[in-house]
């Protein structure tokens, strides 16, 4: 690597590194380790969520997708952003009115608290490693391809630097990393569609009259990646409908101090990552014309080396000074956009393992704070170390798909029962239960006898599994609920929940 | 956003106390709490579920109507493409409208905290 990529590899490792050290003089419980004190404001959450969302593969997967296939990769970006409707309209202010760490706590404020709390945990243990494995194996592969270190080192190296931002410095310093990361990738970006947009005199039309010119109309039109429309609807509904049951993206409502700073950190996520998404596939635009999508799968088979080549011919070429300043400023931000990404997702999981089985199920809520903020801590550290060695031994598998299969499972498991319990009354404990483990079965199941894995012998002939494991997560929780009895007594912490969690009466502060 | 940032800071003090559950159960019973989840699910249900739908029809007209998507509007802009982009001014539209209307909640909210704080003041033992 050179000298150049390094020192900016540092100066991002010593301002995160820094904002650590600031974050552990003032992480002294669990409120500050789970929900950052709930002092965020509505724009640092909305930051950043959006730092907590645009992954690696939203960053340099999407520009690829687009550079290789013309309009099917930008039509994949469009539904990113339109599972914020359902997050904003039904879910972000009654979730942050009624729980307090986790997405469990919700759900056992009026269920029976340790199965629901047991089912919810499994399932967002599920979501995040699913998660957390396809941002391991892709960050080690994206890592040795833009700087050189190899596969292994990378994958430590990036474990390391999560472990110590969540374990010393919780939710407040993984908020902030999060927020500098979206800062780093929306200014990386813009720069990228700025320098193309003077060549192409800011007109789309010019853009695509030379995508046209240059590699073919078809390019412009649906089909060249997805032969299967069903496959493409099955996807769009696990986007839609995932996004509000992600406990990554659910548990940051907890980081403000009310549902009104809820509220406006959704709308400011939204414009951030429909802004991200409209420009990154100008860059895979404008790789593919200037690029181009043989020196692009040279680089790299999948076409993550899109944004960087780009930069690269953008900066002046390579071997220039300025080429090679541009390319590796990008490496950098690819490389803070993945510790971001898996910051967050060891924190969910550590509310996950720490507040909701041993706290709450286990031990039944009776453990001290000192003792809470300890397990939290070193579940995030046992979190971490697991996704190490995972992320090693998943070398060169495909994995891409994990986070698609992680979207399924949270439509399909999750929010069926968050929906259920937050809007209807007769909703009970086993439809729950059921709904949330059959839910992630399927998805999973479907995935492990899909194409994805099975290739070519595949039973189910569908890689997204959406368009059948979301009915079949929503209807299991419905008809359970039918056929087993109601739970009159729970049913008064229904009203006293629909008062909380619509109007903000008793919400924790 | 300004005006959100205000609204926050007038609703946070009544509602920021130590409720107990036979408050909320109380609250629930209200005219005024019904009329406002009445008024809320009657808005948030039915906007949400036309938009997932309305998102839909995206992949369902990339894989069907190819002819149409692949038509030019302006230029070498397409229908596909532009029809993708009225998705983001569609999204961000509805969140706009849901922060102008989820105000009129906020108030509703407020006067229903306000006159549980006030009923609990002239009956200390309800709590």
């Amino acid at each position: 690597m050179k000298l150049i990529g390094i020192i900016l590899f540092l100066v991002i490792i010593l301002l995160t590194m820094y904002i650590t050290y600031w974050a552990s003089r003032r992480v002294k419980g669990t409120s500050e380790f789970y929900a950052a004190g709930r002092s965020l404001t509505g724009a640092q959450n909305g930051l950043a969520i959006a730092g907590d969302y645009l992954s690696a593969a939203s960053f340099l997967g999407i520009a690829g997708l687009v550079a290789l296939n013309g309009y099917d990769g930008f039509m994949y970006a469009v539904g990113w952003l339109m599972g914020y409707i359902v997050v904003l309209y039904l879910v972000a202010e009654p979730l942050r009115n009624s729980g307090k760490f986790t997405l469990a706590d919700v759900l056992s404020y009026r269920l029976k608290p340790v199965p629901v709390r047991t089912a919810a945990a499994i399932v967002t243990l599920t979501i995040s490693v699913f998660y957390m494995v396809a941002q391991m194996v892709g960050a080690g592969a994206i890592i040795q391809l833009l700087v050189g270190l190899p596969y292994e080192w990378a994958v430590v190296f990036i474990g390391a630097m999560m472990i110590i931002y969540v374990v010393f410095g919780g939710m407040l310093a993984t908020s902030w990393v999060q927020i500098i990361k979206a800062v780093l990738l929306m200014s990386g970006t813009l720069l990228i569609v700025l320098l193309l947009g003077m060549i192409y005199s800011f007109n789309p039309s010019h853009l695509f009259e030379a995508v046209v010119n240059g590699q073919g109309a078809e390019y412009l039109q649906p089909g060249k990646l997805y032969k299967n429309p069903i496959d493409l609807f099955s996807l769009g509904i696990a986007l839609v409908l995932g996004t509000a049951g992600l406990p990554h993206i659910l548990i940051r409502f907890y980081t403000v101090p009310s549902a009104q700073e809820a509220r406006k950190s959704v709308i400011w996520a939204m414009m951030i990552i429909g802004v991200f998404y409209l420009l990154i596939t100008f860059v895979g635009f404008g790789a593919m014309v200037l690029v181009g999508p043989e020196a692009i799968r040279a680089a790299d088979k999948g076409g993550n080396m899109a944004a960087p080549l780009l930069a690269e011919y953008l900066g002046g070429g390579a071997g220039t000074f300025g080429g090679e300043l541009f390319m590796s400023a990008i490496a950098a931000v690819s490389f803070a956009t993945i510790v971001a990404v898996v910051a967050g997702l060891v924190i969910a999981a550590s509310g996950a393992f720490a507040h909701d089985i041993y706290t709450n199920v286990i031990k039944k809520g009776e453990v001290d704070e000192k003792k809470q903020f300890l397990v939290a801590r070193y579940t995030a550290l046992t979190i971490g170390a697991i996704s190490i060695v995972i992320g090693i031994l998943a070398k060169g598998q495909n994995v891409a798909y994990l986070v698609a299969l992680a979207f399924a499972v949270a439509a399909s498991a999750n929010l069926p029962v968050i929906l259920f319990s937050l809007y209807w009354k007769r909703f009970n404990t086993a439809g729950a239960v059921s709904g949330m483990i059959i839910g992630a079965i399927t998805a999973v199941l479907l995935v492990v006898l899909g194409p994805s894995v099975m290739g070519k012998d595949a039973i189910f002939p569908l890689a997204n599994p959406g368009v059948v494991s979301v009915p079949v997560g929503f209807l299991t929780s419905w008809i359970v609920t039918l056929i087993t009895p109601p739970e009159k007594e729970l049913e008064a912490r229904f009203a006293e929940l629909s008062v909380r969690s619509q109007t903000g009466i008793g919400a924790e502060m | 956003m300004a005006e959100i940032a205000a609204s926050t800071r007038g609703i946070a003090e009544p509602l920021r106390q130590e409720v107990g559950s036979t408050k909320l159960a109380e609250i629930a019973d209200t005219q005024a709490f019904k009329e406002l989840r009445r008024a809320k699910l009657s808005f948030i249900w039915p906007v949400t579920l036309l938009f997932v739908a309305f998102y839909l029809l995206l992949p369902l007209l990339a894989g069907y109507a190819k002819p149409l998507m692949s038509k030019y509007v302006v230029g070498f802009v397409t229908f596909g493409y532009a029809y993708g982009l009225i998705y983001y001014l569609v999204a961000w539209g509805l969140a706009f409208l849901y922060v102008a209307v989820a105000r009129r909640f906020d108030r509703a909210s407020q006067a229903i905290a306000r006159q549980s704080v006030e009923n609990t003041a002239q009956s200390p033992n309800s709590v």
